[in-house]
């Protein structure tokens, strides 16, 4: 092999060698910390005897402790406690179509998105594109007299 | 289709010519190793460059958040370390590299005729370095941080005239703060590259313009000089072994010294000694230079040490191409030139040398003084025990002997107890030996967390006296 071909070939290898060096790190600390899983919380909602008669749309702010990058803070929360006949509902405030924070219109009995229009019944249900589904059910229990929901944080 | 479109992208472009240019600029027959420094400090800039980028995502420039986003940064996940690492440390190399390239240029005569541009824009970039080494430590706003940039600044504000101009100018008001943070960030990632990048760009077309100096030249024949090489592959090849090297050391210093970061910055605290980073201790001595015992520029040593001189060497440096008249590159021609260097360069090694060993003395001089007296929340925790735990225990002669002595810790042993279990333990002591007569912190008066905590500070450091500090003890 002639020296110049040989230098040629060696230039190629010992670029890949530090460029793969840098690679995994750079890449590590760009794409690892995006992939961080949620939490899931208990969070104590209402007490029981404020749980809503039938029918009734309630608005509860709750707290919920979350750790963004190196803020641990708390932040506040809205859940819509609904009854409907007896059975009881939890729903998340925010919108399915693009994360935007529904609000409860009580004269037209249905929930409102401010950004696109979206609307949904009182059990969450889309009566009004674009949301692609109905809003998100959050999981509850009933225990010593109190409403605890189970949320992502 | 991939070679049409190149061709396409050349005939509109002209990219592949210059790439081509770039790639196969000819080259003397003797350049070799001595010349690989500068592609590599424009290797170690894009690292820099690289790394900084990605600091950037997960940096705050206020003071309240500046160090615990940086705590993010080096602990959370593993790479963090190390690309907060390869920044850390590539500043150090950076300096090394960019004084390597300086001398080698120095040596071989190359900032003469016709390269006094390039050399006039290296010395700038060398300036820049510098700028970029001092902005950039006081950004994780920990204690060597916040002190050493204190007095840095303050150092410049004894200039006469402008001093305290400069000085507000750097810290945005008339003391370190929250504005001087936000300054040196903006500096640091906007101001400072903005500058880099395009004087190193002039650096690199100015190079390429008069063509790198065959060694060994003079100024007269340099044009009959074959040229057999080119760049690549053969210098390339020895550039990027350089590079390589480069990388291989940072690693190295990563993993076998990480970063070092002290606790937070406190401004209350008295018993720290603020030294900045290795490359500007010789400035650093220089401002309090004395000899055998008197200080060389009297009361003026300040503004003389940390203003005057390097700011004539800078306009030294600047100027050495029309300076220096000797036409000779050859360095046995060059006395003058030779000496002045190998002076410079003692001085400045003696200086840092000097600086290094008096602070490790002052260091050791300040922890033995420290021993004896505590601070914060043990000085707290040493007064409440003086008035309620000596009621019952004995230590150094005074108090009863009611329960058993205190004792010391023995010099370098660490307390067996967590400040946690001290804590719990002085709460309730029953808790832990439940036979224990020693009653609970309530019922001796201490009410609040903060107390027992003061308490179980002063015990976790209760450290051997000195003896010569207290000659009755013996």
């Amino acid at each position: 092999m002639h020296r110049r071909t040989f230098l040629e070939k060696a230039v190629g290898l010992l670029s890949s060698v530090i460029g793969a060096a840098l690679i995994p790190p750079f890449f590590g600390y760009l794409f690892v910390p995006i992939g961080q899983k949620h939490r899931t919380l208990s969070v104590e909602l209402l007490p029981e005897d404020e749980i809503p008669l039938d029918g009734e749309v309630v608005e509860v702010n709750y707290l919920v402790r979350r750790k963004e990058g190196w803020l641990e803070k708390s932040e506040v929360r809205i859940a819509y406690v609904v009854n409907v006949g007896g059975k009881l509902f939890v729903l998340s405030d925010t919108c399915t179509h693009a994360g935007c924070g529904v609000r409860w219109d009580s004269e037209r009995r249905r929930f409102i998105c401010p950004c696109h229009g979206g609307e949904f019944d009182i059990r969450g249900k889309v009566l009004k594109e674009p949301p692609p589904r109905p809003l998100e059910r959050l999981p509850y229990r009933l225990t010593k007299g109190k409403l605890v929901i189970k949320v992502k944080v | 289709m991939v070679k049409r479109f190149l061709d396409w992208l050349d005939d509109r472009s002209g990219v592949c010519g210059f790439f081509h240019k770039l790639l196969y600029e000819p080259l003397p027959r003797n350049i070799g190793w001595w010349h690989v420094f500068g592609s590599g400090a424009l290797f170690l800039f894009t690292l820099q460059f690289l790394t900084g980028i990605l600091l950037a995502m997960n940096y705050v420039p206020s003071t309240r958040e500046a160090y615990s986003s940086v705590m993010y940064i080096t602990r959370e996940i593993p790479f963090r370390k190390i690309v907060r690492g390869l920044h850390h440390w590539g500043a150090s190399l950076m300096v090394i590299v960019v004084a390597l390239h300086m001398l080698r240029v120095f040596l071989f005569g190359a900032y003469k005729k016709p390269r006094e541009l390039t050399w006039i824009v290296g010395v700038s970039l060398f300036a820049l370095v510098l700028g970029f080494a001092f902005t950039g430590y006081l950004l994780p706003y920990d204690q060597k941080a916040y002190w050493a940039t204190k007095v840095g600044v303050n150092f410049a504000g004894y200039a006469p005239f402008v001093g305290d101009f400069i000085k507000r100018f750097l810290f945005g008001g008339d003391d370190i703060g929250a504005p001087t943070l936000t300054r040196f960030y903006a500096f640091h990632v906007l101001v400072l590259p903005a500058l880099t990048v395009p004087l190193i760009a002039l650096h690199i077309v100015l190079m390429r313009r008069k063509g790198i100096m065959p060694t060994g030249s003079e100024l007269n024949g340099e044009d009959c000089v074959e040229k057999p090489l080119t760049f690549y592959p053969h210098q390339l090849w020895k550039d990027l072994c350089f590079a390589g090297l480069l990388l291989l050391t940072s690693f190295a210093l990563v993993f076998h010294w990480g970063v070092v970061t002290e606790p937070p910055a406190d401004p209350t605290d008295k018993n720290y000694l603020p030294r900045p980073e290795w490359y500007f201790l010789p400035l650093f001595q220089l401002q309090r230079l004395r000899i055998g015992g008197i200080a060389p520029f009297g009361g003026l040593r300040v503004w003389i040490g940390t203003v005057l001189i390097p700011t004539l060497l800078l306009l030294f440096l600047l100027t050495l191409p029309f300076l220096d008249r000797n036409p000779s590159r050859n360095l046995r021609k060059r006395p003058f030139a030779l000496l002045g260097m190998v002076t410079l360069l003692t001085a400045t090694v003696l200086l840092g040398v000097i600086a290094q060993r008096e602070t490790e003395s002052e260091r050791r001089q300040l922890a033995k003084s420290q021993a004896d007296t505590f601070t914060g929340m043990a000085a707290i925790g040493q007064k409440l025990v003086e008035a309620r735990c000596l009621r019952c225990h004995r230590t150094d002669g005074m108090g009863k002997r009611k329960g058993p002595d205190f004792v010391r810790l023995q010099k370098g042993q660490k307390s067996p107890w967590t400040k946690e279990q001290l804590i719990l333990f002085l709460a309730n002591p029953a808790d832990t030996y439940p036979k224990t007569e020693m009653p609970s912190a309530r019922k001796m008066g201490l009410t609040t967390l903060d107390q027992i905590s003061a308490i179980a500070e002063f015990l976790l450091h209760y450290k051997p006296l000195k003896k010569e500090m207290h000659p009755h003890e013996h």
